[in-house]
C-alpha cells in the first residue's frame, strides 16, 4: 500500500514538472516565433527601403540599404543584450542561436541589396537605352500629333480655339 | 465739337474700320506716303480739295494713284473718306493734323499680335477676339493677326511687353517632357 502510494506521489511529481516543462517550452518557442518574425520583418524593411530609393541612385541606394542594416543590427544588439540581461543559461543559448538567424537574415537583406544595386545599374542602362527608343518614337509622336500632312483649316483653328481657352483661363482677371 | 474735329473723328473711325487687322505703324507709314504724294501734286490737291468734284471722279483717281502701292486696307480708307466727301482732309493744310490725329488716337488703343501658321477666316478672327478682349477688359485693344509658318501649330499672342507663347515651336519641347515622364512611369 505504502509502496503504492509513493509510486502516485513520484509519478505525481513527475507530470507537474512535465507539465512545468511543456508551459515553459511553449512559452520559449513562442517568444523566438515572436523574435524571428520580427528579425524577418527587420530584413523585410531593409530590403524595401533599399527599393524605395531604387530609382535615386543605385549607389545611394546601396549605402542607405547598408545604413540601414548596421541600424537594425545595433537595434538587434541592444534588444539581446536587454534579453540576456533577464535569461538563464538555456534561454541565453537559444537566443544566442536565435541571433545567429537574425543575422542570416540582415547578410541576407545585404546580399540582396548588393543584387539590387547590381540589378540597379544593370536596369538603369536598360531605361537609358529605352529612353533613346523611345525618343525616335516621341518624336514621331509629336510629329504626328502635330504636323499632319492634311491639317486642315478646321483642324488649325480646333487647336487655336483650345489653346485660346488655356490662355483666357490663366490671365483673365478674376 | 467743332467741324473739323468731327470730321477727323469720322475718318479716324473710317480707318479703324477699314484697317481693323493692320498694325498702326504700317497706317501711320502709308498715310504719310499718300499725304506726301498729293502734296506735290497741285491738280490732286485741287481734286481733294474741291467740294463740287463729283465723288467718283476722286475714286477714280485714287485707284490709278495708290492702287499698287499702297495696302488694301489703306487703300479702302481713302476710298470710304471720297464716299463720305472728306478727301479734303488729305490736302495739305489737313494731311498734317490728320496723320498727327491718327496717331495720337491708335497709340491710345492697346495694340496685340496674333500669330499664326495659317491666315485665318474672319469669323475665326472675331472669336478670338472676343475672347482675347475678355481678358482686357479694362483696355481697349486691336488684334493685328500675322501668320508665321514658323509657328507650325497653335498660336503666339504678343503686345508691348509680354509674349503669350502657345505655339508647337515652343511646346514641343514640353510634349517631349510629357511624354517621357508618362514612358518613365510605365517602365518603373
Amino acid at each position: 500500500m505504502i509502496n503504492n502510494g509513493i509510486i502516485i506521489i513520484i509519478l505525481a511529481v513527475f507530470a507537474l514538472l512535465w507539465l512545468l516543462l511543456m508551459v515553459f517550452v511553449i512559452g520559449l518557442y513562442r517568444n523566438l516565433k515572436k523574435m524571428t518574425s520580427s528579425f524577418a520583418k527587420l530584413g523585410y524593411i531593409a530590403r524595401e527601403d533599399t527599393k524605395k530609393y531604387f530609382d535615386e541612385s543605385s549607389d545611394k541606394a546601396y549605402e542607405m540599404n547598408k545604413q540601414i542594416s548596421e541600424d537594425n543590427k545595433k537595434a538587434i544588439v541592444e534588444t539581446m543584450e536587454q534579453v540576456l540581461k533577464n535569461s538563464s543559461v538555456l534561454v541565453k543559448e537559444t537566443i544566442a542561436e536565435a541571433e545567429k538567424d537574425a543575422s542570416k537574415i540582415i547578410e541576407n537583406a545585404q546580399f540582396e541589396s548588393a543584387n539590387i544595386k547590381k540589378e540597379a545599374k544593370e536596369e538603369s542602362g536598360k531605361i537609358f537605352l529605352r529612353l533613346i527608343d523611345d525618343s525616335t518614337q516621341a518624336v514621331d509622336w509629336a510629329m504626328e500629333q502635330y504636323l499632319k500632312e492634311n491639317y486642315s483649316m478646321k483642324d488649325h483653328e480646333e487647336i487655336i480655339e483650345k489653346l485660346i481657352n488655356i490662355y483666357v483661363n490663366e490671365y483673365k482677371k478674376s | 465739337m467743332s467741324t473739323n474735329t468731327k470730321n477727323l473723328n469720322i475718318a479716324f473711325d473710317l480707318l479703324l474700320a477699314e484697317a481693323r487687322f493692320y498694325p498702326r505703324s504700317k497706317i501711320i507709314n502709308e498715310l504719310n506716303i499718300i499725304a506726301d504724294r498729293i502734296k506735290f501734286s497741285g491738280k490732286l490737291q485741287e481734286l481733294f480739295a474741291s467740294k463740287s468734284v463729283n465723288k467718283e471722279k476722286v475714286k477714280i483717281a485714287i485707284n490709278t494713284l495708290f492702287k499698287d502701292d499702297i495696302s488694301e486696307e489703306i487703300f479702302g480708307f481713302l476710298l470710304a473718306l471720297a464716299e463720305n466727301d472728306l478727301s479734303e482732309l488729305f490736302t495739305v493744310d489737313n494731311s498734317l493734323e490728320l496723320i498727327d490725329y491718327c496717331q495720337n488716337q491708335l497709340y491710345k488703343i492697346k495694340e496685340l499680335f496674333f500669330i499664326s501658321p495659317i491666315p485665318l477666316s474672319i469669323n475665326f478672327r472675331e472669336k478670338m477676339i472676343t475672347k482675347i478682349k475678355s481678358v482686357f477688359v479694362d483696355e481697349e485693344i486691336r488684334v493685328i493677326f500675322i501668320v508665321k509658318p514658323s509657328v507650325v501649330i497653335g498660336f503666339i499672342l504678343q503686345d508691348e511687353k509680354v509674349l503669350y507663347d502657345y505655339s508647337f515651336k515652343t511646346n514641343f519641347v514640353y510634349y517631349l517632357n510629357s511624354y517621357f515622364k508618362k514612358k518613365l512611369e510605365t517602365i518603373k
